[in-house]
Order: C-alpha cells, then structure tokens, then sequence
C-alpha cells in the first residue's frame, strides 16, 4: 500500500510538478487569508451587535426585548460602553445612575449600576404597537401569573396608572389596566415587594386619590 | 496507465482550485469590504471613491429599524417641536451621516446602474462602525430614499455614489417625480375645502386634509351660536356661566339622553331635562370631532354630583366611566369636557392619543393653565398637577375653542383668553390636539 502510494506521488510530481507547487503556495496563501478574515469577522461581530445584553447569555431569560443590560452580570464597563448615554450621576448610596435617550424629554432610561453591578434598569416601553418592545400587560400575566401587588396611582403617568410588582421574579411594571399597555418595565434582582418599593418604587403614589379631578 | 493517471490527479487539481476560488473571493471580499477604518460610533470619513452601500433606517411607518432610537439626533430646525417620528415624516428623505457630510447637509445620492438620483438630508449620526467594518462605507437612508434607488427593498445594499450639494438644493429625486413607497398617513394638500383634488401625484396613502374638519372650530361655534363674549346663551346652562357658547342648530331630540347613551355610551344620572340637553349639546358640538370614534366601546356615566373618593369634580374608571360635575356646576361644558379629556386619555392606547408627543409638549411648553402648571407665565393658586391635567386642559381648550380659562374655586385664572388658540405660546400642545381630536 506504502509503495503504491509513493509511486502514485512520484508520477503526479513528475508530471505536475510545476502545477503541483504553485498549488501548494495558494492553498498556503488562501489559508493565511481566511484566517486571517475570520479571525477579522469575529472580532467585528463582538463588538457590532447592539442588541446583544452585555453580559448576558442565550441562555437567561431577557424580561423586556429591548432591554440594554442583564443585572448582577453586566458590568459598570460595559453599561458605559452602551450606545445612548445621555448622562451619569452618582447617587448616594454610591451607586451610579446612568441615563439613555427615550422618545421622551422628561422621562428617560435608566441603569443604575453598584459595585460593578447592574442593579437596576428602567426601559421605557414604546407606544407604537409597531415598535420594537411594544409589550402588554396581558403577556407578563400569561406568561408569569399575577402580579405579587398592584398599586394604583403613577407620579408621572396619572393617578389611574398601576404599578405590577412581580418582585420575586426581579421585574415591576408600569401600565395602564384599561388599555393593557406597558408603558415600563423596570428590572432588578429579585427582592420582596416592600424592598423594590423601598429601593424603586420612586414612581409610585401610594396616596393618588382614586381618580381624576 | 495513462488513464489511470489522469483520474488520480482530478481530485487534488479540483482540491487545489476549490481553494484557490475561495480564495479570490475572500481577496475579493476583503479588498472591497475592508477599507473602512472606523474606529468610533460612526464613521466620520467620505468613502475614497465617492461609493457607498445604501442601507434603510428610520422609524417611519413601513419600516422600523430595530436599532434606531426613533430620535434624529441632529434634527433640523424645520422639525421643531416634533417628535423623531414626527420629524422623519415630515422630511420623508434624509440620511444618517451627519459626521461624514456635516449636520443637515444636503447630499446628492445616485445608483450609478440606474441614474436614480435623490437628494437627502442628513440629520443622524450613522451608521454605526461595527456595520460599515463589515460591508464597507455606508449611507443610511430613509425608507422612502432607499427604497426609490433600490428595488422596494427599502435598503439591501445597493451601491450608490454620494457627495454633497448646496444647501438650498430641493430634497427628494432629482427627476421630481415625488414618487414614495412610504405608506404615509400624512396628509396632502388640497384645493379649497375637504373633498378637493390633490396637487401632487403620489404613490403615498394620503387622507383629505383634516384640518377643515378635524373639529369645530371657532367660526363653527360662533356658528352654533357662541362668541367670545357669550355668556349662558346654552340652553339648559345654568345662570351665570360662562361656557354657554356651544349651541347646535338643528332639531332637538325628544330624549337627548337616550341619543347620548346610544351615539357616545354616555349615560346621565341625577340631572334633570334642562341638564341633559346641557350635555347632549356639548356632545352634538363635538360630533364633528375624533370624539365619538374615541368614546367606542366606552361606556361613561355623568353624575350630577361630586365624586365620592375625590369628594369633588373629577373621574375615575376601571370597566367603565364615571365623570362626576354637578348640574349647575359654572362653566359645566368646559369642565365635563376636561373630564372628558381624562376618560380619553385613558380608554385610547397611547399611540392614538400622541401621548409621547404630548408629553414632549408639556415638558417644551409647559402647562395650559396654571390648574396643570408649570404654567409657562402664570401664578396660579393650584397645585401643580402635572401632564395628565394638563391633557385633559388641552381637550377642554380644543372642544371649547370660545372658551377662556375660569373653571373652578382653585384655578385663579381671569384670563378670558383661551390659551390653545388665543396664545401662540403652545403651538405644540395645538398640534398634538390636531391630530388626536
């Protein structure tokens, strides 16, 4: 068999030799370049793809779609590298605020990071059934049950706006029960709902009367 | 023997020629892609050859790029007050790269294969290096750019040239056709009144201008009756108010609450005849307005009383309405329409209410009066009480266009003016009326 082969070699350097040899060179030089491409490609899509979650997974569970950050697993350097910063406060307990772009001026994004943690993100949820995020109240209900608390009454969105608290499972909302819209979503490790009250709970009027004058 | 020979050199050759084509593709498609060198967010150098890829981006209707933000991050003057959307709708065609042609510059966009040219504003930042790395510089254009140089792809990477033009050069194509795939709802204009013939030819979905009819307006409500000196002139108004401007002509009905319950879902309780008819005509002159198609499916009940957890004039709704204003109430239609305003505000998804818009609104303008403050020059002896009042101010002002503001014990305004359409202070607040009502 070894023989055999040695002779099939020696006829095909005898007659391709030449042919033979400029192969070798491209192969060699084909090699170099792809490598070197996808070596190129790869460094590229880590750092082009601006829905990834910074360190996130595909593996754990994204609460919102368009949600920047996974927390207790992104880190301060990778909340400042986020596109979108519109601003960074330090707050104090020591931990930083950092605000991005919504579609509104008065109310913006937020991820608030402490000891090189994420703890906390507010996502604005867009009002466009169309837009990308657009959730409602009725999908979290399916698919998580029923809130631990609902507490009616929103500083900024009105005194009929409710705030679902699914603190156990790390995640609030805040939305409207007549239309089913979300109008945020607010993440955080999961806690009690006294505690995300306490801690996030900023937004809500616990003494909004019941109703509108 | 030679035949032999020849079929145990195929594979290698074939091997060796596989390689060799994949490697002048991978040449080809690094010595084509790679040229960019950018480094940052966004590219900030012109392509040395004057090409780009052209790429779709926006928030429009019809297309959504998933990673934008819907905010033009450098909008020009001309989208003053309106929000990202608001202003791409407005411009129709415009371009990203405002770091490699400047800040709401003008660029002359052509596909070279075609000899479709269009000129674009840019006015955001992009597209983002990571995409320019991999497929070489770029041009990120709006739907409608895109999609008339392209195939109806609405951006799949047709190579196009660019290069800047002066600043007064004319947006859209070159040939003028105004030919746009974007399915707008904007609206187009027309000659004389509703119904009249459109001047451009577009392949957009336009609707007739509402501004004829999107309500009554001021010379209508004098029409039925009103005057910005008319004083309890509504029938069934009560002595001594101020709202009695709207008063429909026509045929009164033999039970108005009935025709209220069974065009609007309102009900009545506690009122008498003359209070009735009191509502049915304020409703009978907003019936010209989006208010009926907003009022589907809710069911609303006016209670002349005050609200027994607010322990006054107010609103509240879970499965239904209630709207609660005693009958005699001064200024009574002004003030069930701003209760109206909150029912409104939160039977209807917040995309039919412009409701991000507003909010922009209140936070550029201010509120509408000093009950809904930060009243932009007033000193008013309410409480701030934030953007859902004011919300429901604007539907009040916009109902009641004759109407100044003197509504209540707390709200100290004197001002006969009304300040939606006799103050050009909230010409935002005005738009966001506009298109809801």
């Amino acid at each position: 068999m070894f023989s055999n082969i040695k002779n099939r070699i020696n006829a095909l350097t005898y007659n391709n030799g030449l042919l033979l040899l400029l192969g070798i060179v491209i192969v060699l030089v084909v090699s170099v370049l792809i490598v070197a491409l996808l070596s190129g490609m790869r460094r590229n899509s880590t750092t082009s793809t601006p829905t990834n979650v910074p360190g996130g997974s595909s593996t754990q569970h994204k609460i919102s779609p368009t949600q920047k950050t996974i927390i207790e697993k992104t880190t301060k350097n990778e909340v400042e590298d986020l596109p979108g910063i519109i601003g960074k406060a330090t707050l104090s307990d020591g931990a930083t605020r950092y605000t991005f772009s919504s579609p509104l001026i008065s109310r913006k994004n937020e991820v608030i990071v402490k000891d090189n943690q994420v703890i906390f993100e507010r996502i604005l949820v867009p009002e466009s059934s169309k837009d990308p995020g657009y959730v409602r109240i009725s999908q979290y209900e399916k698919e998580y049950g029923k809130p631990q608390q609902t507490i009616r009454g929103s500083r900024f969105y009105g005194n009929l706006i409710r705030t679902y608290i699914y603190a156990n499972k790390g995640f609030a909302l805040i939305g409207n029960p007549i239309t089913d819209e979300v109008f945020e979503i607010h993440t955080f490790n999961p806690t009690t709902v006294e505690n995300y009250i306490q801690e996030f709970g900023e937004d809500i009027d616990k003494d909004a009367p019941a109703g509108e004058s | 023997m030679m035949r032999d020979r020849k079929q145990f050199l195929n594979w290698p050759i074939l091997l060796i020629y596989s390689f060799f084509l994949m490697g002048v593709f991978f040449v080809a498609r690094a010595a084509f892609a790679q040229v960019s060198s950018c480094t940052g967010i966004a590219s900030t150098q012109e392509s040395p050859d004057g090409k780009y890829k052209a790429t779709a981006f926006g928030c429009v209707d019809g297309w959504t790029d998933p990673n934008d933000n819907c905010i033009p991050a450098k909008q020009p003057p001309e989208c003053s007050g309106l929000s990202g959307p608001d202003c791409e709708r407005k411009l129709n065609w415009y371009a990203a790269n405002v770091d490699v042609f400047g800040v709401n510059k003008k660029v002359l966009v052509t596909r070279p294969d075609t000899g479709k040219s269009v000129v674009v504003m840019t006015i955001d930042i992009g597209p983002a290096c990571s995409r320019e790395l991999a497929n070489g510089p770029l041009i990120d254009l709006s739907y409608s750019a895109a999609t008339y140089l392209g195939n109806g792809g609405g951006g799949n990477y047709e190579t196009v040239t660019a290069k800047k033009v002066a600043d007064d050069t004319p947006l859209g194509p070159t040939d003028g056709s105004g030919i746009s795939t974007l399915p707008s709802t904007g609206s187009g204009t027309t000659a004389g009144g509703g119904g009249g013939s459109y001047t451009l030819s577009l392949k957009v979905r336009l609707k007739p201008d509402t501004k004829d009819t999107y309500l009554i307006n001021r010379a209508t409500a004098q029409a039925f009756g009103g005057g910005s000196t008319a004083t309890a002139s509504g029938q069934g108004a009560p002595p001594g108010s101020v709202d009695g401007q709207c008063k429909p002509t026509g045929t009164l009905p033999s039970d108005p609450g009935a025709e209220l319950k069974s065009k609007y879902g309102v009900s009545t309780s506690g009122f008498s005849s003359a209070g009735i008819i009191n509502i049915y005509e304020l409703f009978t002159c907003v019936s010209n307005s989006k208010v009926p198609t907003l009022l589907t499916g809710v069911s609303t009940t006016v209670h002349s009383d005050i609200s027994p957890s607010l322990g006054g004039i107010g609103m509240d709704c879970n499965s239904t309405c209630n709207i609660w204003i005693p009958e005699g109430t001064n200024a009574f239609k002004f003030i069930l329409s701003h209760e109206l305003g909150h029912v409104l505000y939160y039977s209807n998804p917040r995309e039919t209410m412009h409701v991000s818009e507003f909010e922009n609104a209140y936070a550029s303008e201010g509120g509408l009066s000093p009950y809904s403050g930060p009243y932009y020059g007033g000193q008013g002896a309410c409480p701030v009480k934030g953007s859902a009042e004011d919300y429901a101010e604007l539907v009040a002002y916009y109902l009641n266009p004759t109407q100044g503001g003197k509504t209540g014990a707390c709200d100290a305004r004197e001002d006969p003016k009304n300040s939606l359409f006799e103050d050009t202070h909230f010409p935002l607040h005005l738009n966001v009326a506009k298109q809801v009502l």
